[in-house]
C-alpha cells in the first residue's frame, strides 16, 4: 500500500513538474492545419479478427498436437479429464461490423460468428450461435465483449468419444 | 431425494458411468415423463442450483480459486497500471517530446487504469442445453460449457458434463 502510494506521488509529482516546464518555455504558434492529427482523415478500415482453433478432446493415450501451442487452461477444470486434445482445424475470421462468418464444425453443426460492434474502448463485441440447420437451436446466443489478445472457450459438444473445445482469440 | 431424482441429476451432471448412462438414455427414452422432468429442469436452471447445493464442497473448489484469481489478477492489473502512470509521467518529463508540448495532462479514469484481464461473456442463451460458465487459466480465461444431447453412434461419452 505504501509502495503503492509512493508510485502515485511520484507519479504526480513528474507531472506536475511536465505541466511546469511546458508553461514556462514560450508556445511557437502553430497553425489548425498542421496542430491537427495528419493521420485523422485517413478512413480506419474497421475490422476485428478472429482467429477460431477448432480441437478435439478424448481420452486416447496420445500426446496432445504440438501445433494447439502453449494452453495451460487445458489442463484445468473439466478439461484435464480428457488425455489428449488435436487440433482439427484453426481459421481466421475477418469481421466488419455487422458481417457474420460461418464454420462447419466437424460435428456437422454451424457455428456462426457476428461482429455486433467495435467500442469506443477497442474491444469487439461478438456473438456467436451453435445450431444444426434440420435440428433445434444448440447454443442460440453467446455474446462477448473481448479485446485483441483476449480469448474465450466454448466446449462440451460431443464428437467422436471425445469433444469439441472451441477457442476463439481476438487477434485484432 | 428418491432414486429417478438422483439418477437424473447424476445422470445430468456426468457422473453417471457409461453403463450407467445408457441405461438411463434408455429410460429416458421410454419415458416422456422424465424426459420433461430433465427439460424443465435445465431451462429454468435450477439444475445448476441443486447441483451446486449437492455437491458443494467440490463447488467451493471450483468457484473460491476463481474468485480468488480474479480478485489476484484485478490487483496485479491496478498495480500495473498505477507503476505504469509514474513511469509515463516520468517519461514525459525527461522526453524530448514533451519540451515542446502545451497539452494538458488529461485525467486517467479508473475504466482506463483497470482494464479488463480477460474477455466478458455478456449474454447468453443456451435454449434447451445445460450451460455451465466459469474461468480458467491465470488469466481468467471464460469458458462455456454445453452439455451436448447428440447421440453419435460411437459416441459414448455423450450427455457427460463438466463434473
Amino acid at each position: 500500500m505504501r509502495r503503492r502510494l509512493f508510485a502515485v506521488a511520484l507519479g504526480a509529482a513528474c507531472l506536475l513538474a511536465a505541466a511546469g516546464a511546458a508553461n514556462a518555455r514560450p508556445k511557437a504558434h502553430v497553425s489548425g492545419a498542421v496542430a491537427a492529427n495528419p493521420l485523422a482523415d485517413v478512413p480506419v478500415k474497421l475490422e476485428t479478427i478472429v482467429e477460431v482453433s477448432v480441437l478435439h478432446g478424448t481420452h486416447d493415450e496420445r500426446d496432445s498436437d504440438p501445433r494447439i501451442g502453449s494452453m495451460p487452461e487445458l489442463r484445468e477444470g473439466p478439461f484435464a479429464k480428457y488425455v489428449s486434445y488435436q487440433l482439427l482445424s484453426r481459421v481466421r475470421l475477418v469481421l466488419s461490423p455487422g458481417a457474420k462468418r460461418q464454420l462447419k464444425l466437424p460435428n456437422g453443426r454451424l457455428l456462426e460468428v457476428r461482429l455486433e460492434d467495435i467500442l469506443a474502448d477497442g474491444s469487439s463485441r461478438l456473438v456467436a450461435s451453435i445450431n444444426r440447420p434440420d435440428a433445434k437451436d444448440f447454443l442460440p446466443l453467446l455474446e462477448v465483449k473481448a479485446r485483441a489478445g483476449q480469448a474465450f472457450i466454448v466446449a462440451g459438444q460431443s464428437y467422436k468419444r471425445g469433444i469439441l473445445v472451441l477457442v476463439f482469440k481476438v487477434v485484432k | 431425494m428418491n432414486e429417478e431424482m438422483s439418477l437424473l441429476l447424476r445422470y445430468a451432471d456426468g457422473e453417471l458411468s457409461v453403463d450407467e448412462a445408457r441405461k438411463f438414455r434408455a429410460r429416458l427414452a421410454e419415458s416422456p415423463a422424465l424426459r420433461k422432468k430433465l427439460q424443465e429442469m435445465r431451462r429454468v436452471g435450477g439444475l445448476l442450483r441443486v447441483w451446486a447445493k449437492g455437491v458443494e464442497p467440490r463447488a467451493a473448489n471450483l468457484v473460491e480459486p476463481t474468485l480468488l484469481r480474479v480478485h489476484d489478477a484485478q490487483r496485479h492489473s491496478a498495480r500495473a497500471a498505477t507503476w505504469s502512470c509514474a513511469l509515463a509521467a516520468a517519461l514525459i518529463v525527461v522526453s524530448p517530446w514533451s519540451q515542446g508540448s502545451a497539452q494538458p495532462a488529461q485525467p486517467v479514469t479508473s475504466s482506463e487504469r483497470v482494464a479488463p484481464v480477460a474477455a466478458a461473456i455478456e449474454r447468453i442463451d443456451a435454449g434447451d442445453t445445460q450451460a455451465q460458465v466459469f474461468m480458467v487459466g491465470s488469466s481468467g480465461t471464460p469458458v462455456v460449457w454445453l452439455a451436448d444431447d447428440a447421440q453419435e453412434d460411437d459416441d459414448e461419452s455423450a450427455e457427460q458434463g463438466p463434473g
